[in-house]
C-alpha cells in the first residue's frame, strides 16, 4: 500500500519494499559474495536495490544491495540523496527506510546538506525524511522552508513535531491556507506543539468546508486540554451548523459543571443530530 | 479562501455538467421503462444525507481534495469525480444503458466521450479502383464487397490521418515499452521473439529494455506520453467506427448471398486482400483487409484476424456467419486484435473458440479492436491485453447469447491504460470470467497472481492519467475470479467498473477489488439483482485507498460479504468509500471487524481521515463490527454503518 516504484507503466503496481525474511530461501542462488558487495560501487547497488522485482536473481540482488547500503550508512544516504530529484519511487521508498534505520544524529547533518538544493523535489524530501527524526536543532534551517511552496508542507510537519514553539506565529496563517493538506498540516502541527494561544485559529476552522480539515481541528482543541475549555464555551453562543457540533463535541472532554451546563441543554435539542451529539459527549465525560 | 475553493469547483462541475450533456445526447431514448432505476435514486441519495448528517458532515464533505497531483492527460470527468463522488454512479448507469441497447453506435460514442475525443468526423467512402472482382464470385456479392472496400478505405484514409504523426520508429518503440513490459522482454527471449516477429525491430526492443533500467524513468516514459498524445484519438474513433459500420453492413448484406465460391477466393485491394470463404471448413493464415466466411468449422491462425500497422495491414475484418469456429494467436497480437490499426471481428453464430498466445480479442494499442460473438457458448482464453483491452483507442469484446468462459492472465476482460477504453458487454448467459494465474505479485504476495481485470484502467504514474475500463454483464448467473486487482477498480488518474445487471452472481478476489479506488482513482462495481456472494482479503467491496473513490452498490437480493480487511465501505489514506446494499437480507462478516464496514483510518504520516459508508436500506441484516438492523453505528476515523430494515414503498419519503 506504500507508494510503489515508477520504472514502468505496470511496475508502479508493486510496492518496493520486501521483507528479507521472503529470500532467504533462495539468497544462496543469485546474491553476490559479501567480498562482493563490499567493494561494489554505489552506483550499482541503487540500481539493484531500486529495481523492480519480477525474477528471483532480481529479488536476491535487490535485498543483497539494500542490506549492503543500509551498512554504509550515512554515505548511502549521501549518494541516494543525489538521486532524490528523480521521480523514482524504488529508491524514494528506500531512502525513507534507510533514514528511519539511522540515528537522528547520523541522518540529520547529511539531509540538511540537501534543504538548499536547487532541484525542488530534493529540497522537499530531505525537509520530509529531516522531520522523521527527533530533530529540532534543525529548526533554524527548516523555518525558511516555510515561504517555499515546494518544502512548506515538509516544513510544517517538521516543525509541530518537533514541537518548535517560536514557529507558532509562522504556523498559524497556514490554518487558512488555500490547500486543504496544507491547513491540515498546519493544525495538526499546531496541535504537537500543544501552546493553547492558538485555541481562536483552530475554532475557527471548525468551519471549514471540509470535515478533514474541522476534524483535525477538533482533535487539535481536544489535545489542547481544559487550557482552551474557556475559548470554547465562549464560542458557543454564536455557533452554528458544523462549528457547534464540533464544538458540543469537544465539550464532552472536560469536567467542568460549566462544559456539562451546557451540554445538558444540548441534549434537550428538538434537532436530532444536535442532540445525539450532545449525549454522546455526557456519556464520554463519565 | 471558501469561494476561492468553491469558485475552483464551480469551474470544473460546469465541465463536468458539459461532459454529462454530451453523454445523454448522444444516447437517446436511453431512459426506457424496462431500465432499472439510477444507482444513487432519491431514496438512496436521502439516505445518505441522513447518514452524513449523524456523521457533522453534508454532500459537500465528500468534495475532500483528492485530486492532489499534477499528470498530463487524465480525464477531466475522472479529475471531477475525485472530488465530487456522487458523480461517478451516473457514468455506471450510463455505461449499463449504453451496454443493454444493443447498439454499437452508442458504445463508440459512449467510448468517445468518456475519453473526451468525441467522434468529430465522418469518413467518405473512397471508390477503390483496383478492386477487380473475380467472375466466380455471385454478382450481387461482388457489389457489396466493392461498397464495402470504398468504406473500408474511407476508413483507412481517416485512421492514416490520425495517426500521420507517429512515425515507424515511434510506433515500434511504443509496442516494445508497452507490450514489452507486459510480457517482460528483458527476462523472456519468447517475448522478444515475438515483438520481433509483429514488426518491431531488435533496436527497438533492446532500446525499449534500456530505458527500461534507467534510474530516472521520465525521459522514456514522457516519451511514451507523447506519442499517445500525438494519436488524434477522436479521428482513429471515427475511423474504427467507419470501417465497424462497414462490416456490420457487409455481414447483413451477405446473409442475403445465396451461392458462395467452392474454393476461397481472393481479390487484392490496395487496403489488403479480400478473401471470400467457402461454406465448407477452411483455413486461413494470411493477413487481409477482409474475411468473408460463409459457414463451416473454420480456422484462423497466423497473420489473419488481426491489424497490425507495423506489417503494413492496418485494417484487418473477419465475417463468420456460421459455424464452431477457432481463433488462434501465435504471435503478439491475435485474433481481434489491433496493433496501430483497425480490426473488427463479427462471428455470428457457432460454439466458438478464441486463443491467443499473447493479446488479441477485442485489444487496441494506438488503434481500435472490435470482436463480436453473437451467439453459441464460446471460449476465451489469452494471456494480456486482451478481451476488451485498448491504450490510446478502443478495445470492445462484445458476445451476446450462450454460456461463455474467458480466461486471461493479465491486463484484460476490460482494461484500459492511458487514453484507452476497454469494453467487455455479455448480453446473457450464464458466464465465468477468469484472470489471473500468469503474473505473480512479486514483491507483495510470491503465491498471488496480477489480474487487472475485470474493469481495470490504469494510468502512467505520475505522468499520465489513465482510461476507462467496463466489464458489464447483462443476464444469467456469473463468477467473477481475480487475484490482486480486478472487478472495477482502478489505479491512477482512471475510471474501473464492472456492472452486472441481472442473476445471482459470484465475486471472488485476493486484494484490490470489487468497487476499489486506488491512488487517486475510481473504482465501482454494481450489481442490479440477484442473491449475490463477495469474497475478498483486503482493500474490496467498496474501498478506497489513497486520495481515491471507490464504491460497490447492490441493488438486490440477500447478499454475501466477506473479507479479512479494509474492505465493505472502507477508506483508508483519505479516500472516499461507499457500500450501498438496496435491499434483502444480507451478511456483511469481516474477519476483522475493526478494520472493515463503514472505517476509515488517520491517513499514516498525513494524520488525516477518509470518509467511509456502508449503507444497507432493507431486510435484516448480520454485521460482524457490531452494528445492528435499524441503526447507525458511528465509526472511527471517519465512517458509519447505516442501516434501515424495511426499505420504503416506492414513492414514499424516506425516513430514519
Amino acid at each position: 500500500m506504500n507508494p510503489p516504484p515508477s520504472v514502468s507503466w505496470m511496475r508502479p503496481l508493486f510496492p518496493a519494499l520486501l521483507p528479507a525474511l521472503a529470500l532467504a530461501a533462495n539468497a544462496a542462488l543469485a546474491a553476490p559474495s559479501s567480498n562482493e558487495l563490499s567493494s561494489a560501487p554505489f552506483e550499482k547497488l541503487v540500481f539493484d536495490a531500486q529495481r523492480f522485482g519480477n525474477t528471483i536473481e532480481k529479488k536476491d540482488a535487490k535485498a543483497a544491495a539494500k542490506a549492503e547500503l543500509i551498512r554504509r550508512g550515512t554515505n548511502s544516504l549521501q549518494v541516494l540523496m543525489g538521486y532524490a530529484h528523480l521521480e523514482n519511487d524504488g529508491i524514494q521508498m528506500f531512502t525513507q527506510e534507510l533514514v528511519e534505520k539511522l540515528k537522528p544524529e547520523e541522518a540529520a547533518p547529511v539531509l540538511a546538506e540537501f534543504l538548499g538544493s536547487d532541484k525542488p523535489r530534493t529540497r522537499r524530501l530531505a525537509a520530509y525524511y529531516l522531520g522523521l527524526h527527533e530533530s529540532p536543532s534543525f529548526a533554524a534551517r527548516i523555518v525558511p522552508l516555510l515561504r517555499d511552496d515546494e518544502t512548506r508542507g515538509a516544513a510544517i510537519r517538521a516543525l509541530g513535531k518537533w514541537k518548535v514553539k517560536t514557529a507558532v506565529g509562522e504556523l498559524s496563517p497556514f490554518v487558512a491556507d488555500p490547500k486543504e493538506p496544507r491547513r491540515i498540516a498546519a493544525i495538526n502541527a499546531l496541535r504537537d506543539i500543544g501552546d493553547p494561544s492558538v485555541a481562536g485559529v483552530l475554532i475557527a476552522a471548525l468551519d471549514d468546508v471540509h470535515f478533514t480539515v474541522r476534524e483535525a481541528a477538533q482533535a487539535a482543541l481536544v489535545s489542547l486540554g481544559a487550557a482552551v475549555e474557556p475559548p470554547v464555551l465562549q464560542a458557543i453562543p454564536a455557533a452554528q451548523g458544523h462549528k457547534l457540533r464540533h464544538l458540543i463535541r469537544i465539550l464532552g472532554h472536560y469536567s467542568s459543571w460549566r462544559s456539562k451546563r451546557v451540554l445538558k441543554r444540548y441534549a434537550l435539542s428538538e434537532n436530532a443530530d444536535i442532540r445525539l451529539d450532545a449525549q454522546d459527549a455526557l456519556r464520554l465525560r463519565r | 479562501m471558501g469561494s476561492a475553493l468553491t469558485a475552483v469547483q464551480g469551474n470544473r462541475r460546469r465541465n463536468w455538467i458539459v461532459l454529462l450533456s454530451a453523454l445523454a445526447l448522444t444516447a437517446p431514448g436511453r431512459i426506457a421503462a424496462a431500465e432499472p432505476a439510477p444507482l444513487l435514486g432519491t431514496n438512496e441519495l436521502t439516505h445518505l444525507h441522513r447518514a452524513l448528517s449523524r456523521l457533522n458532515m453534508d454532500e459537500a464533505d465528500l468534495g475532500f481534495e483528492k485530486d492532489i497531483a499534477k499528470p498530463v492527460m487524465a480525464l477531466e470527468w475522472v479529475r471531477h469525480a475525485l472530488n465530487h463522488p456522487l458523480d461517478l454512479p451516473p457514468v455506471a448507469d450510463r455505461i449499463r444503458e449504453a451496454a443493454a441497447t444493443n447498439s454499437a453506435h452508442k458504445l463508440w460514442a459512449l467510448a468517445g466521450d468518456l475519453l473526451e475525443a468525441a467522434v468529430s468526423a465522418r469518413p467518405a467512402p473512397v471508390t477503390d479502383e483496383s478492386l477487380a472482382c473475380s467472375n466466380a464470385l455471385n454478382p450481387h456479392l461482388a457489389v457489396y464487397l466493392r461498397e464495402f472496400v470504398d468504406r473500408a478505405g474511407g476508413a483507412a484514409d481517416l485512421f492514416a490521418a490520425a495517426s500521420q504523426e507517429l512515425g515507424t520508429d515511434d510506433m515500434q518503440y511504443a509496442s516494445a515499452v508497452l507490450l514489452g513490459d507486459l510480457f517482460d522482454s528483458e527476462d523472456r527471449p519468447e517475448t522478444r521473439a515475438a515483438l520481433r516477429a509483429a514488426g518491431v525491430s531488435s533496436q527497438a526492443v533492446a532500446q525499449a529494455i534500456e530505458d527500461g533500467k534507467a534510474l530516472d524513468p521520465e525521459p522514456s516514459q514522457k516519451r511514451i506520453v507523447e506519442l499517445t498524445r500525438r494519436l488524434k484519438l477522436d479521428l482513429a474513433l471515427a475511423a474504427g467506427e467507419a470501417f465497424h459500420d462497414a462490416v456490420v453492413r457487409l455481414s447483413r448484406q451477405a446473409v442475403e448471398v445465396k451461392a458462395w465460391p467452392a474454393k476461397p477466393v481472393v481479390l487484392n485491394t490496395r487496403l489488403g486482400p479480400v478473401v471470400v470463404g467457402t461454406p465448407g471448413d477452411d483455413v486461413y493464415t494470411n493477413g487481409a483487409v477482409l474475411i468473408l466466411e460463409p459457414g463451416g468449422d473454420d480456422r484462423y491462425a497466423g497473420e489473419a484476424a488481426a491489424a497490425n500497422g507495423l506489417k503494413g495491414q492496418r485494417l484487418a475484418a473477419v465475417v463468420d456467419m456460421a459455424g464452431n469456429d477457432r481463433y488462434d494467436g501465435a504471435g503478439l497480437m491475435g485474433p481481434g486484435g489491433a496493433l496501430f490499426g483497425l480490426s473488427i471481428l463479427l462471428d455470428l453464430a457457432g460454439d466458438d473458440i478464441y486463443e491467443t498466445a499473447y493479446s488479441g480479442q477485442g485489444a487496441a494499442l494506438f488503434g481500435a479492436a472490435w470482436l463480436e460473438d453473437a451467439a453459441g457458448s464460446d471460449l476465451y482464453k489469452a494471456r494480456g491485453f486482451a478481451q476488451g483491452a485498448a491504450i490510446a483507442g478502443l478495445g470492445v469484446l462484445h458476445d451476446g447469447d450462450g454460456d461463455d468462459l474467458y480466461t486471461v492472465g493479465l491486463a484484460g476482460q476490460a482494461y484500459a491504460g492511458v487514453r484507452g477504453a476497454g469494453f467487455l458487454v455479455d448480453a446473457d448467459g450464464n458466464d465465468r470470467y477468469l484472470a489471473g494465474n500468469e503474473e505473480p505479485d512479486w514483491e507483495r504476495y510470491e503465491d498471488r497472481f496480477v489480474s487487472l481485470a475485470q474493469g481495470f484502467a490504469i494510468g502512467l504514474r505520475p505522468f499520465a492519467g489513465g482510461g476507462v475500463a467496463a466489464l458489464v454483464d447483462l443476464k444469467g448467473n456469473d463468477t467473477y475470479v481475480a487475484d490482486v486487482y480486478g472487478q472495477g477498480v482502478s489505479y491512477w488518474y482512471s475510471a474501473g467498473f464492472l456492472l452486472d445487471s441481472a442473476g445471482n452472481d459470484t465475486y471472488r478476489v485476493h486484494q484490490y477489488g470489487q468497487g476499489s479506488g486506488i491512488h487517486l482513482s475510481l473504482g465501482l462495481l454494481a450489481d442490479y439483482g440477484g442473491n449475490d456472494v463477495y469474497s475478498g482479503m483486503g482493500l474490496v467491496q467498496g474501498c478506497s485507498h489513497d486520495y481515491a473513490v471507490g464504491m460497490l452498490f447492490d441493488r438486490a437480493g440477500n447478499d454475501i460479504y466477506t473479507a479479512e480487511s479494509g474492505s465493505q465501505g472502507c477508506a483508508i489514506n483519505n479516500g472516499f468509500a461507499l457500500l450501498l446494499d438496496g435491499a434483502g437480507n444480507d451478511t456483511y462478516f469481516g474477519a476483522r471487524p475493526e478494520l472493515c464496514q463503514g472505517i476509515g483510518n488517520d491517513g499514516g504520516p498525513r494524520q488525516y481521515g477518509s470518509l467511509s459508508i456502508l449503507m444497507d436500506l432493507g431486510g435484516t441484516d448480520l454485521y460482524s463490527c457490531g452494528a445492528t438492523n435499524n441503526g447507525m453505528l458511528v465509526r472511527p476515523s471517519f465512517g458509519i454503518v447505516y442501516d434501515v430494515e424495511t426499505a420504503p414503498e416506492p414513492g414514499q419519503e424516506a425516513k430514519k
